[in-house]
């Protein structure tokens, strides 16, 4: 039965060659379901193990680290993320926070985290970070994100995220909003999310992208994003980054996460 | 060259004049009223810009300093209000240079292959563009439906199938050439880049793409 509604997926995808953005869109979606399972579930195995596992100069594990719901805590952490942690006063999205645990528990050197945070197949370049996020965000799968903003920095980080999100700037005079801020929009025939009317992108990453043969994270994605419009590069689990994911997650609210996705 | 430095000059005027504004937002609060944004908002969002490029260089970061156009259209939304649409506006006509030897049509073949090409000013730890090797493109594509051959077309920006039907009148010429130079003389907060005033493109390369949408032969003119 399995195999049938796969050929037949494969059938529609075959005969659809319409160059129509809408017929595009549904092929991909056809593609998607065809796959059922993410080849992402890789990178949370593969997370899982590198969170348990003792590391750094330190060599302890992640286990003692702080999510937001306790020591060691992973369910349901990342549908609550970013928020608040008193102990370094900051608001901190999973990436910024799980840094914030390999610096201060293993021992790992900052620079050192950041220039491998990213994966680069092409280059056979490994990144735990990756796998570590994938793992801890699948850890709230069927869950919706939740951000209180009960704490003035985390309402201030989603204020500033918002400003930012508009904030025009570099050669080609883009913000965020130039492109995501409406609805039906395309770059090419490449659908873009709408920050003010989308409850399933954000909760689709991490996500695993084909084109890149790995799992992105969302980190990667500012990255990226600011990279495409010919900023400089941001840095990884900036304050920036960090208020620009608060606003949009806070968005997405009412999203039910499903990570790692698959995405072009 | 000398058109360049010119440019950059004029340019680096206006974004002068720009920070001076914004590092005292207060200074104008009266002008930013009833935006989006209040000013503790927008000055917190500058607070983040310098503390968030730290591992980029001073020339990479120059990218991040806001002109006076770019911090209204920000406080605003893109919507700012009549009296600013209009500074803005008059602002940026100001900024158009034209080629000394007139607006003219290029090459509608190179055009094509600017408006589709979406290489340049990519800069950071990737290996940067390098304009010497490879043109900066227009990227037209990623916006615009042009050839009706061409259906990857994005929908950012209006249709221009069929361009060149309203003729190539000195009117239309230069209509067209001013709005590719500086979209943000016609439309404030436009959602167009401003190709010639950030040197994206050069005079001959905006003439390229003018042919392109212009030149009855080209294929953004055929049913």
């Amino acid at each position: 039965m399995k195999q049938l509604t796969k050929l037949l997926l494969m059938g529609v995808i075959g005969t659809g060659l319409s160059f129509s953005a809408l017929a595009e869109e549904a092929s991909v979606k056809d593609y998607r379901a065809m796959l059922e399972d993410s080849p992402g579930d890789f990178w949370v195995d593969d997370g899982k193990d590198l969170f348990y596992a003792k590391a750094g100069p330190k060599n302890v594990s992640l286990e003692k680290c702080d999510l937001g719901k306790g020591s060691g805590v992973v369910e349901g952490v990342y549908a609550e993320l970013p928020k608040y942690f008193a102990d370094i006063n900051q608001v901190m999205d999973l990436e910024a926070r799980l840094m914030h645990c390999m610096i201060t528990l293993q021992g790992k050197n900052k620079d050192s985290i950041i220039k491998n945070a990213f994966s680069n197949p092409k280059k056979g370049k490994d990144s735990e970070m990756e796998k570590i996020v994938a793992f801890v965000a699948a850890q709230s799968n069927g869950q919706k994100f939740q951000l209180s903003l009960a704490h003035p920095k985390e309402m201030e980080s989603y204020k500033t995220g918002e400003a930012l999100f508009w904030r025009r700037s570099g050669t080609m005079d883009f913000s965020c909003a130039t492109c995501h801020a409406a609805d039906g929009k395309r770059i090419r025939l490449q659908t873009l999310y709408n920050a003010y009317n989308d409850k399933e992108t954000i909760p689709s990453w991490p996500t695993y992208r084909v084109s890149k043969s790995t799992v992105r994270t969302m980190q990667n994605r500012m990255w990226d994003c600011h990279w495409q419009m010919r900023l400089p590069d941001v840095d990884f689990g900036s304050k920036a980054t960090v208020d620009l994911i608060t606003f949009m997650t806070k968005q997405s609210e009412g999203g039910v996460i499903q990570v790692p996705s698959i995405k072009r | 060259m000398k058109k360049s430095i010119i440019n950059f000059i004029r340019y680096s005027t206006l974004s002068l004049a720009g920070v001076g504004a914004l590092t005292s937002v207060n200074a104008h609060a009266g002008e930013f009223k009833g935006a989006n944004f209040d000013s503790q908002t927008l000055q917190s969002a500058e607070q983040a810009v310098k503390e968030s490029w730290t591992r980029s260089t001073p020339e990479e970061r120059k990218r991040l300093v806001q002109d006076y156009s770019m911090k209204v259209c920000t406080a605003y939304k893109d919507k700012p209000t009549e009296a600013l649409a209009k500074r803005i506006k008059e602002l940026n006509r100001a900024l158009i240079e034209y080629p000394k030897e007139g607006i003219k049509l290029g090459d509608w073949k190179q055009g094509e292959d600017l408006a589709k090409s979406g290489y340049g000013m990519r800069i950071g730890t990737i290996k940067p563009d390098n304009p010497k090797k490879k043109p900066n493109g227009g990227n037209c594509y990623a916006c615009h439906a042009l050839s009706p051959s061409e259906p990857a077309a994005g929908n950012l920006g209006p249709k221009l199938t069929g361009y060149g039907k309203r003729g190539t009148n000195d009117a239309m010429m230069k209509y067209t050439y001013e709005k590719i130079y500086n979209a943000h003389a016609f439309y404030a907060c436009s959602g167009m880049p401003r190709f010639g005033v950030h040197n994206v493109l050069s005079s001959k390369q905006i003439a390229d793409i003018m042919a392109f949408l212009m030149d009855p032969k080209s294929p953004v003119n055929q049913k």
